[in-house]
């Protein structure tokens, strides 16, 4: 029952084990590699195979699992504290939708276009953010409207990935890859930006975290404690958007972590949304990075997709935290 | 430092209240009675600017219209009905109450913390500080809330049926801090009520709303001198070791 006030034994616990998973991921894999030979290749003056393997290929795949990850977790934490719902994530609201649908549309009417699906994906979470900001501003942008206005627009962009799926059956492998979550052929170059995008929303969410915990107060209670309950929310839809649309961008539909995130950091540092908004990336990053190198090696040289582990070990562990809540209750 | 111009609030069409003028006096406590859905959490609400509505409300004497939210919560505090149970320590919520004078970014000072800490204590509430607010009692939790409008310090504080989910003692004690507060500090209180012995036993002064309109206002002797509750209600009054009572039949 007592909420420890000094959280920063448990950022250090949570740091400790995000780097435990990126040695992980640096060491494991297709090919066996000593980490003497890991830590060369880091410096690039190992063989020149290993070189490759870290720098190229495990390295990029990594620096993409830890922005997925942050990318995502401060999405999730930003949504369930600006809707006050435990559900609330970047699939809810449509941004997941409309990055679907602009990968689809591109593969549909210009199927060389591959190397652009990234910029695609990110345009149309970007448009499904103006989308459902806007519908929620022309209701009345309380909680549940955001919600519910995010539901029906995602079932509309699922209506048209179906659509357009029906009509061009060629495009339906890539766009299940796309679909499903991966971080395979991610290069550091394409990181750049999405990780900057995540980095400012992260800041500026950081910079607002105090109101946005009154905001958890209700609507009522905020608004007497000089909260502009309508423009904090749509900022951080917008912040919520802007960093999962990032992480899609690379990462494909990764939805399942923005939702077990926050309630994982919610359970290790309590509900102060600034808390959260630190410990998520951390979080975030140590669980997508595992999944993937789980996902990498576990079935070795088959690869599962991210998308795939993180359903299949996070739902479980979801479940497991539901439950613990509810016997704490 | 109240002032309610010919406050008009309507939903869908429907007039829900009509041309409301009320000033409740300063530094003393005004109970708003009415029977349900006559518009007393509307009438509160509007002050908090959750609704729109037409009139004039002003604080000292400036329209809440130019107000900014903050500016207007360093005048006025207000605790809805129902309160949520969010998963932050006691002495985080309290100390949510000093947003209104918190910049974007900035934490709480010594000085703000302080604060918390001796409305923490006046409530009662300074040995659950660490606890989660989403783990102590619906008493507690409404204790929390009580202290968090203390510390934001605001002449004029609103509470829409506060005693609600309370027992008989825990109400008492309440009522008897927000008298305190009344007295001691010089607070004004504006709260909603449902119970009728309640309100004649504490407030100083009764505004009764009925058919949309400010049907009486005026010192709780006046209120019962004119037999205004029991018009209003259909109550029948009964009067024991000095306290007045209310039943319905």
């Amino acid at each position: 029952m007592k909420n420890k006030p000094s959280a920063g034994w448990k950022y250090a616990a949570l740091a400790a084990v995000l780097v435990l998973c990126s040695a992980a991921a640096l060491l494991f894999g297709g090919t066996k590699l000593s980490p003497k030979d890991v830590f060369a290749g880091l410096l690039g003056i190992g063989e020149k195979t290993a070189v490759v393997i870290v720098r190229n290929i495990r390295l990029p795949r990594l620096l993409g699992g830890l922005a997925a990850g942050a990318g995502l977790s401060v999405s999730g934490v930003l949504l369930q504290n600006a809707t006050d719902n435990g559900l609330a994530s970047p699939n809810i609201i449509g941004v997941n939708s409309g990055a679907g649908l602009a990968v689809i549309l591109v593969l549909s009417f210009f199927p060389k276009a591959v190397p652009v699906l990234p910029l695609a994906a990110f345009g149309g979470a970007l448009a499904a953010t103006f989308l459902i900001v806007w519908t929620a501003n022309c209701i009345d942008s309380t909680k549940s409207s955001i919600i519910l206005a995010g539901m029906a627009l995602t079932t509309v962009l699922n209506a048209c990935i179906s659509f357009v799926s029906l009509l061009d059956t060629d495009v339906v492998a890539v766009y299940n890859y796309f679909s499903v979550g991966g971080l395979a052929g991610v290069t550091a170059g394409e990181l750049g930006v999405p990780a900057g995008m995540i980095a400012v929303s992260l800041a500026v969410s950081l910079a607002l975290s105090g109101k946005i915990s009154v905001l958890g107060l209700g609507d009522s209670v905020a608004a007497s404690l000089g909260i502009r309950v309508k423009a904090l929310r749509s900022v951080c839809l917008v912040c919520a958007s802007a960093s999962a649309a990032a992480a899609v961008s690379f990462a494909g539909l990764l939805g399942f972590v923005g939702l077990i995130v926050p309630h994982m950091v919610r359970a290790i540092v309590g509900g102060n949304v600034r808390r959260c908004l630190i410990a998520a990336p951390l979080a975030g990053g140590a669980v997508v990075t595992l999944a993937d190198t789980l996902g990498r090696t576990v079935f070795a040289p088959t690869e599962i997709p991210v998308g795939v582990v993180m359903a299949l070990v996070g739902s479980p562990f979801f479940l497991i935290l539901l439950l613990r809540r509810k016997r704490r209750a | 430092m109240l002032e309610i111009k010919n406050l008009c609030v309507s939903r869908g069409g429907k007039p829900i209240l009509s041309g409301i003028d009320l000033s409740p006096e300063p530094k003393a406590m005004t109970a708003v009675l009415g029977k349900n859905g006559c518009g007393k959490s509307t009438l509160v609400s509007c002050v908090n600017r959750e609704l729109p509505f037409d009139g004039e409300i002003l604080l000292n004497g400036k329209s809440i219209r130019k107000m900014s939210p903050k500016e207007r919560a360093r005048f006025v505090s207000f605790l809805p009905q129902k309160l949520p149970a969010p998963h932050i320590s006691v002495e985080e919520l309290v100390g949510m109450g000093r947003n209104p004078y918190l910049g974007i970014g900035k934490r709480l000072t010594a000085g703000d913390r302080l604060r918390v800490r001796s409305a923490m204590e006046a409530v009662g509430i300074a040995s659950l500080s660490d606890c989660f607010a989403d783990e102590i009692s619906g008493g507690e939790r409404q204790k929390a809330y009580l202290a968090m409008t203390v510390v934001q310090d605001t002449g004029l504080m609103i509470f829409d049926e506060p005693t609600t989910y309370m027992d008989v003692t825990g109400a008492c004690a309440f009522m008897k801090f927000l008298d305190g507060l009344k007295k001691n500090c010089g607070k004004t209180v504006l709260a909603v009520m449902h119970d009728l012995g309640q309100a004649v036993r504490w407030a100083d002064n009764v505004a009764v709303i009925s058919e949309k309109k400010l049907f009486f206002y005026g010192s709780v002797e006046k209120c019962l001198e004119e037999r205004v509750i029991e018009t209003v209600f259909g109550v029948n009054r009964h009067e024991a070791d000095g306290e007045v009572f209310f039943s319905a039949e």
